[in-house]
């Protein structure tokens, strides 16, 4: 559930991101920890730091789109 | 109860402790309404009035309900505005409501560093203030793309501005696009202050939905409007002569000092950028008590940030602007607009004068400054009156504009790579502009677009082609880019003003006559470099109609028929009611009352009636006939062509067409009988008028650069390509019937004709609805004259209309001139010396000799090659050639003494020129200056050769 929420997160937002394969393998990376969309919101968030500006902005898109497909209200 | 319920507790703190303690009528209307309906909305509402509050403040109130409950991270409001500078104003003014709400906003447009952009790609402000041209960058962006996908709600600003042209084509199709990349229909507010068919504009915003329309707050708004007619006194001479300025304008620019003097802070609007140039020039020579600067498109935008900040911050007390300040850029309070001229519309006196009062409850106040002509007397006086009443004209919105449309399929291919034909009428169709469009236009444009590989068509299915990134990119923006040259008097060496450079290219050679600002010029030469084109005055217009006339802004029919009305009306009447009736009910100032009446009253006598919208004057005289037919610009415009065109036809006639709102001049090389003009309206229907119509537009300059715009934007020509290697007629000759043709045919006929008033004008003559009376005059009338000498309209130049003025001009030009004299019988006396500071006698101070060579101060070698000359020795081919010159030019001196010099003193007169030009009996200074005049022009014309 989790997974497919990551995974259609990805295809939907997949046009907008610049960093197509980084995002593929912070996907894989991410799907092997995390077992809840908010790990996997955490997860995502924990690499916002240290990413380059174009690849944080991707990754601020994904969990976005996650979030909204989630319907999750708030995170912090 | 909250006075700003049912606005959120923070949104209401905000506005107490700034000052606002209750809602403006709009916002007491808007607020509500936005704040539990979704619908699309039209705000209409004066200048001043809080319209950008009232759509706002429900908007942000749910932005913040949403932040409540989530995190943003996406745009969620956009607020579009025609200009820049809007986007500046309005986020100033928003930026801290948005800061104590904790919402993000920013700008967006041309101007934004490519680093701000960036960051609006990684983190998206919740409010994006831009411009339609910016909207369109973004929508198929990458990022930006998915970050418009939470949008819920577009503001448009000015919308009227937008509506009436391309752009606002081009963003209703922007918005179709939108509501698909979002998914939903996403709100679409506009804001007017001025448009005369809100409902026409709502279903230009609202597309197939359309959009409810709010009015409010104008009857509070109450408009202190005047037309005044300043008449030059003995003071006004005086000060001309000193600051070579017409005795006319003199009193105009006079009387508008005194009344920026009596006012706390003032705007001077003119009708061109050159003008306000001028004024604040002769302005700036009278040395006003206090601090003013000029405001136009022309200027950078430090300058006119600048002039906008000192006007806000009372620096300045008054700013001479263009249109530049007629949108909502928001200068602070003025308490006066000055409109120098008729404004020509009423939507532009209107918005002008709503910059004044600027503010819930403060009363706008406007002087229109009339120049001595009946026309534009009236004419303000008219507008003023229709102001009043709020009549604004409407927005024309361009239907079927193939450019914008094959632009905007390129986008929908840009977002979303293929789509079906069937969707894509559908997606058109839901846009105003496109309602109607039909499958074989569709299919044409495809076709057209197809070929040149912008899409491609594969079955039912459009898609992407090779181009269709790179043509969207490169013609994001409807606006003609329109490059203008210089034309400068040759005479004064002063900039007359500036001409369309296609025009130039196409039109204008040495021996070239036009209209600019009122007055005939001829053409000398045209730089080949600069692109500058010399002119000098021309002669009589009666003899040289001048073939081309710089556009004006066009005169609304509603504007010239009433015109024509005020005329008979104050011949109906006896003088003292008229004059009491002209001031109260259009404003006009009694002084110019003589004026008025006299034209009104000397016309009638030659005409034996005065035209109205049922009854045309044909008046005929030796040099011309004049179709007198107040119709408005674009009509007239149109009649004149049709006429024109058969008279040629029909009559084997070169005819010349002239046009005004008010009447139509016509010449050719023999005597155009008044009958054929009688005979033409009678023997055409109107649909045969249309096709006359379109035969003749073909082949006008108008169509051309019309033409040429439109195939740059449908990338036929290059967007870099020179004009001057365009093959332009080539071209319409093989693209007839394409697309390109049609849409610059489309362009053209709405932009400056009116057909469908041209079309009713033939039907009303043939069935007696409308009746011409035929008047053979020896002299043109009164009425007549307003437009063959078109020299009293207009400013600058328009009212040098005396030769001795401009020569004047000249003379001053020489007197600053500077020789080296030298003594040429003892060589003891060398001095550079200023025409104006010499006697009439000129002679050497030392031994009174009156043999006084004049050369170029620069020269400075030359008493050794006398005193070379003195020792007897051999001078050189060239010394010997100086030498002649200068004994010629101290011969001519000694003979014409400062006359001499006066003549030498002129652009590429020589001494052997002089010395054809000087002649014994030549006492006369206008016949000087005349003379030097016509050496200047013999020199511009031969200098290529040289």
């Amino acid at each position: 559930m989790t997974n497919s929420i990551l995974r259609t997160a990805f295809e939907n937002v997949a046009p907008h991101i610049s960093n197509l394969d980084e995002i593929k393998t912070l996907i894989d990376e991410v799907e092997e920890k995390a077992d809840s969309l908010e790990m996997v919101l955490r997860e995502l968030e924990s690499k916002l730091d240290d990413a380059e500006v174009t690849l944080k902005t991707d990754i601020r898109i994904l969990i976005n789109e996650c979030r909204h497909l989630g319907g999750r209200k708030t995170l912090k | 109860m909250n006075a700003f319920s049912p606005l959120s507790e923070e949104i209401s703190e905000f506005l107490k402790a700034n000052g606002i303690v209750q809602f403006t009528p709009i916002q007491k209307k808007a607020v509500p309404l936005l704040f539990n309906e979704r619908g699309n909305t039209l705000l209409l509402a004066p200048t001043g009035s809080g319209k950008t509050e009232a759509a706002l403040l429900p908007l942000l109130h749910r932005l913040q309900k949403m932040k409540e409950s989530k995190e943003l991270f996406g745009f969620y409001l956009l607020y579009i505005t025609p200009l820049r500078a809007l986007n500046r104003d309005v986020f100033k003014r928003i930026e801290d409501l948005c800061t104590h709400l904790g919402l993000s906003v920013e700008v967006r447009h041309g101007d934004t560093t490519q680093y701000a952009r960036r960051k609006q790609a990684i983190k998206p402000p919740n409010l994006l203030i831009t411009t339609p041209e910016t909207l369109q960058a973004i929508l198929p962006g990458k990022r930006l793309r998915y970050h418009l996908r939470t949008v819920f709600a577009v503001i448009i600003d000015e919308v009227h501005d937008l509506a009436s042209s391309k752009r606002g084509v081009q963003l209703s199709l922007g918005l179709e696009r939108l509501d698909r990349l979002v998914g939903s229909s996403v709100q679409r507010i506009g804001l007017s202050a001025t448009v005369g068919n809100p409902k026409e504009v709502a279903a230009l915003l609202g597309g197939e939905k359309s959009a409810k329309t709010v009015w409010a707050g104008y009857e509070k708004r109450e408009m202190d409007l005047a037309v005044e007619v300043p008449i030059p006194t003995e003071l006004h001479y005086d000060l001309a002569k000193r600051i070579s300025y017409p005795p006319h304008s003199v009193a105009r620019l006079d009387r508008i000092v005194k009344l920026i003097d009596n006012h706390q802070s003032v705007l001077v609007f003119t009708n061109t950028r050159s003008f306000s140039e001028v004024l604040g020039a002769k302005m700036r020579t009278l040395s006003p008590p206090f601090e003013f600067d000029v405001h136009h498109g022309s200027l950078s935008k430090t300058a006119r940030l600048h002039a906008e900040d000192r006007f806000k911050t009372g620096q300045s007390k008054a700013i001479i602007a263009t249109s530049s300040l007629e949108l909502g850029i928001d200068v602070g309070q003025a308490d006066l607009v000055i409109q120098y001229s008729s404004p020509r519309e009423v939507a532009r006196l209107v918005q002008r004068v709503g910059r004044s009062g600027h503010g819930v409850g403060r009363q706008s106040k406007g002087v229109v400054i009339a120049t001595v002509n009946l026309d534009d007397i009236i004419e303000s006086g008219v507008i003023l009156r229709r102001a009043r009443q709020n009549k604004v004209e409407d927005a024309r919105i361009p239907k079927k504009a193939w450019d914008v449309l094959s632009h905007q399929i390129a986008g929908v291919l840009l977002d979303i790579n293929d789509i079906e034909r069937i969707d894509l009428m559908k997606l058109i169709r839901s846009s105003y502009p496109f309602a109607h469009i039909e499958n074989e236009e569709l299919d044409s444009l495809l076709g057209f677009m197809d070929e040149r590989r912008v899409l491609e068509i594969d079955g039912p299915e459009v898609k992407r082609g090779a181009k269709t990134r790179m043509f969207y990119y490169n013609h994001l923006s409807t606006i003609p880019d329109v490059r203008q040259v210089n034309a400068v008097d040759m005479t004064t060496r002063t900039s007359i003003g500036v001409l369309d450079e296609d025009f130039v290219l196409s039109n204008v050679e040495p021996g070239s006559l036009f209209v600019i600002r009122g007055r005939p010029w001829s053409v000398v030469s045209i730089d080949d470099e600069s692109g500058e084109v010399l002119c000098a005055p021309a002669g009589g217009t009666d003899t040289n109609v001048p073939r081309w006339v710089g556009e004006m802004i066009p005169v609304p029919y509603e504007v010239a028929s009433e015109v024509a009305k005020v005329w008979n009306s104050v011949l109906d009447k006896n003088s003292k009611a008229a004059s009491k009736w002209l001031r109260s009910e259009y404003g006009i100032s009694n002084d110019s009352f003589e004026y008025v009446f006299s034209v009104l009253r000397d016309s009638k006598s030659m005409l034996e009636v005065l035209p109205s919208v049922d009854l045309f004057v044909v008046e005929s005289f030796d040099s011309g006939l004049v179709l007198h037919a107040p119709l408005g610009t674009k009509a007239n415009e149109t009649l004149g062509i049709v006429i024109a065109s058969l008279l040629t036809t029909r009559f084997g006639l070169e005819v010349a067409v002239e046009r005004d709102p008010y009447r139509i001049l016509f010449t050719a090389s023999k005597r155009i009988d008044p009958d054929w003009v009688l005979d033409i309206l009678r023997e055409y229907s109107a649909d045969q008028v249309s096709v006359i119509l379109r035969l003749a537009m073909k082949n006008t300059q108008n169509f051309a650069s019309r033409f040429v715009h439109v195939a740059r934007r449908m990338d036929v020509i290059k967007k870099d390509a020179k004009q001057k290697e365009v093959p332009v007629k080539y071209l319409i000759k093989s693209l007839e019937g394409s697309p390109v043709f049609e849409e610059a045919m489309r362009e053209v006929l709405d932009d400056k004709m009116d057909e469908i008033r041209v079309k009713d004008i033939f039907e009303r003559y043939s069935k007696g609805t409308l009746k011409v009376h035929v008047v053979t005059n020896e002299n043109p009338s009164p009425l007549a004259r307003l437009l063959i000498e078109e020299k009293t309209r207009f400013e600058v130049m328009g009212e040098i209309t005396e030769e001795d003025e401009v020569l004047r001009m000249m003379e001053e030009r020489l007197l600053s001139k500077k020789f080296r004299l030298i003594c040429m019988a003892e060589n003891h006396w060398n001095s550079v010396r200023t025409l104006s500071s010499l006697e009439e006698n000129i002679k050497c101070p030392i031994c009174e000799s009156g043999m006084i060579a004049a050369i170029s101060p620069i020269v400075e070698g030359f008493p050794k090659i006398i005193s070379k000359r003195v020792r007897g020795e051999k001078l050189t081919k060239s010394e010997e050639k100086e030498f002649k010159s200068a004994a010629l030019s101290a011969e001519l001196v000694s003979q014409y003494g400062k006359t001499a010099l006066l003549v030498l003193a002129g652009r590429g007169i020589g001494v052997t020129t002089a010395s054809r030009i000087l002649r014994p009996g030549l006492k006369d200074r206008l016949e000087i200056l005349r003379a030097i005049a016509k050496g200047e022009l013999q020199y511009e014309r031969t200098r290529p050769y040289w």
